[in-house]
């Protein structure tokens, strides 16, 4: 089961909110779709769940016109939005009546899900009184609980604790390893890269960056050195002629290959105290800013 | 069409457990009580009738017979040998006044002696004794009694009415006018308040990819109009059983303004209750609109004003040409064109002015419409829950892309 977008374009009067966008994604893959602020990452959402029409090109799922009435879609908006005079259980309950699961149905999944979020002890009260964290457990409930085909999370972790990030890291490696097939839109650049094969980086409306994380890091053409020393290593590394920026008590040195990495590494060893250094790729957070930073 | 049950159901569920609805049921229903029951409530709390005294000197001039036709005061008969007694009585206010009724060749006259000077009762007293003077001089002059009964025949004096005979009182009328208005103004502002909470709650953009937006909106709508029929059984319930119950006489009029129902028919029940329904359905659907294109339910009032000038102009264009003359042309227009007949066909079916045809055209003619703008709303309606930030324009909203 697969998502295949194909030239699609939208305006909005006379800005062109998504450009000639293409993306795949295969059964079981969890794709990520970044960008900054009005790159086109809702639009192109609103657009695969059906809300929006594209003016050109097509939508597919498994080869055939995506059609919400064929397909089940499970969606976790930016924007959390819940009814705040309604309990946790009816609300979750008439969510899932509404994606065509029976009230008994959608009242045996709505209580799993809760007590495997934890959530059991606010089971009656309205959800304008949980707090934002908890508000969130119930949204990605009700994106989930009735076993959807294609999953859009959009923002997920926004919001939420260290503790309650994990739990839902959690609940979508199982919903990945059940072969769901996911789309992830996020500026938690470490969570996309810990769950996506693949990301689509969106600007102005267009791709601008796509293919495996691996791929573009590697395409990428940098890698960094970073290191930690007991002493300031400024008047050093201008002496190398490096590119350089200093982040707390880390330096991070720009590189082309390996080699350039090792013998800069080479040459601070004999004169400066180091503590701590490596090399590495670089990280989908440095990519993004590079590609996407104005 | 489960969709639309669903959302159905929840809407009716969310209004009819909302406490304000509770309290407006509850509140309607025992001002409707207390109006019904004031007076007869007046009547048991008003002030005991004051004392007059009279000491006649003339003949035929009965105390027994002044009390049976002056009835808003209590009399009392005195003898002449009295009159010092009783005028300081008057002067300290115990009684209201010492009235002294002499005999002369003409006619009667009156000394009295009162501290507070009652001219309704001067006025009655004066029309009393009159009256007997033209009796007594009538029976001087030999006339039958048929004729001295003739003198005292009041011209009638009768409004001319421009309709059949059977009409509803104009103060029921404009109470079912009043009802229909308030009714679609209040369930009306329920539905743009809640398309805007959705909104503003974000609840919406989960709504929008479980639920298609025709479902959204009639659900809603539906869903709301059966709260406020229940709230309208409810409410006639109540008062119907109240009165039936004879706990308190219900009022005959109101003021000047006659309450008597007995001209309501069933026919009467069931118009009113399509002109509502159809009105509302309308009404219902603009609003749902309206309450899509802002972002907060505090931006409502200046949104939905051109809807709630529509609808006061509607109902007022009744008060002001309709009920004073429903054989006006104004008038069968006014309860022709959809957006006004709900309250001014309404007018023309309790003083029987209009035809079944012209009932039926306006019946059909609301129909057609409320299904146009029904349709036009759920085609605009999910441009304006997807938009966020700035407040849309209605043209904005009707040429924005989907």
């Amino acid at each position: 089961m697969n998502l295949m977008i194909h030239d699609v374009n939208k305006h909005f009067g006379p800005y062109h909110a998504v450009k000639n966008l293409s993306l795949s994604v295969e059964e079981g893959e969890a794709v990520g779709l970044l960008g900054r602020n009005g790159a086109g990452k809702t639009t192109t959402i609103r657009m695969i769940l059906g809300l929006l029409r594209q003016e050109s090109g097509s939508i597919l799922w498994e080869g055939k016109s995506l059609s919400r009435k064929e397909i089940k879609l499970g969606y976790l908006p930016e924007e959390r939005g819940l009814y705040p005079k309604m309990n946790m259980l009816d609300q979750l309950i008439y969510f899932g009546q509404l994606e065509g699961m029976s009230k008994r149905a959608a009242k045996q999944e709505g209580l799993k899900w809760i007590d495997r979020l934890g959530i059991n002890e606010y089971i009656k009260k309205d959800t304008g009184d949980l707090s934002k964290g908890n508000q969130q457990k119930i949204q990605l409930i009700a994106a989930i609980m009735h076993d959807p085909d294609l999953i859009i999370l959009d923002e997920p972790f926004s919001g939420l604790d260290p503790v309650n990030a994990q739990m839902l890291e959690e609940v979508t490696r199982d919903l990945i390893q059940q072969k769901k097939t996911m789309i992830f839109s996020s500026h938690r650049m470490e969570s996309v890269e810990s769950f996506c094969d693949r990301v689509y980086l969106m600007k102005h409306g267009e791709v601008v960056l796509s293919g495996s994380l691996h791929d573009i890091k590697t395409k990428y053409g940098f890698k960094y050195v970073n290191i930690e020393s007991s002493q300031p290593l400024e008047e050093s590394l201008i002496g190398l002629q490096t590119d350089f920026v200093r982040k707390g008590k880390e330096y991070q040195v720009q590189v082309k290959t390996m080699e350039q990495g090792l013998y800069l590494i080479e040459k601070l060893k004999n004169i400066v105290d180091i503590r701590k250094i490596g090399i590495a790729d670089p990280s989908l957070n440095q990519i993004f800013i590079e590609r996407v930073g104005d | 069409m489960r969709n639309f049950q669903l959302v159905f159901k929840q809407s009716f569920r969310e209004r009819v457990t909302s406490k304000s609805y509770l309290m407006t049921t509850l509140a309607l229903i025992m001002i409707s009580i207390f109006a019904i029951s004031l007076p007869s409530i007046l009547e048991n709390f008003s002030s005991p009738k004051e004392e007059v005294v009279v000491i006649s000197n003339a003949t035929d001039i009965e105390v027994s017979e002044v009390e049976q036709i002056l009835t808003s005061w209590q009399w009392k008969e005195a003898d002449p040998n009295q009159l010092s007694f009783f005028k300081q009585v008057a002067q300290e206010g115990k009684i209201l006044g010492l009235y002294v009724i002499d005999e002369n060749e003409s006619n009667y006259s009156v000394n009295y002696y009162s501290k507070s000077n009652d001219v309704n009762l001067n006025s009655e007293l004066s029309m009393y004794l009159q009256s007997k003077n033209v009796q007594k001089i009538a029976l001087n002059n030999n006339l039958s009694t048929a004729d001295q009964q003739s003198l005292f025949v009041p011209v009638v004096l009768e409004k001319g009415e421009f309709t059949a005979k059977n009409e509803v009182s104009v103060f029921v009328t404009y109470m079912m006018l009043m009802f229909i208005l308030m009714a679609i103004m209040m369930y009306g502002t329920t539905i743009a308040t809640g398309v805007a909470s959705e909104k503003a709650s974000r609840v919406m953009e989960v709504m929008v990819t479980k639920v298609n937006p025709l479902s959204m909106i009639f659900g809603k709508i539906f869903g709301i109009a059966l709260a406020s029929l229940v709230q309208f059984t409810a409410f006639f319930g109540s008062v119907a059983l109240y009165l039936k119950s004879g706990i308190v006489e219900p009022a005959k009029s109101l003021g000047n303004f006659e309450l008597n129902l007995s001209a309501l028919t069933v026919e009467h029940c069931v118009y009113f209750f399509i002109f509502f329904l159809l009105g509302y359905l309308l009404y219902a659907s603009l609003y749902a609109v309206f309450g899509s294109m802002v972002s907060r339910p505090e931006e409502l009032n200046g949104t939905t004003m051109p809807i709630s000038i529509l609808l006061m102009a509607s109902a007022f264009s009744g008060i002001l040409f309709v009920i004073d003359d429903p054989t006006l042309k104004l008038s069968k227009f006014l309860a022709t064109f959809p957006f006004t007949s709900p309250f001014n066909m309404i007018i023309l079916v309790m003083k029987d002015a209009a035809s079944l045809l012209e009932i039926s055209i306006s019946i059909g003619l609301l129909v057609i419409t409320t299904f146009v703008f029904g349709y036009f709303a759920a085609k605009v309606y999910p441009k304006g829950i997807l938009h966020f930030g700035e407040n849309l324009k209605l043209r904005q909203l009707i040429m924005r892309k989907s």
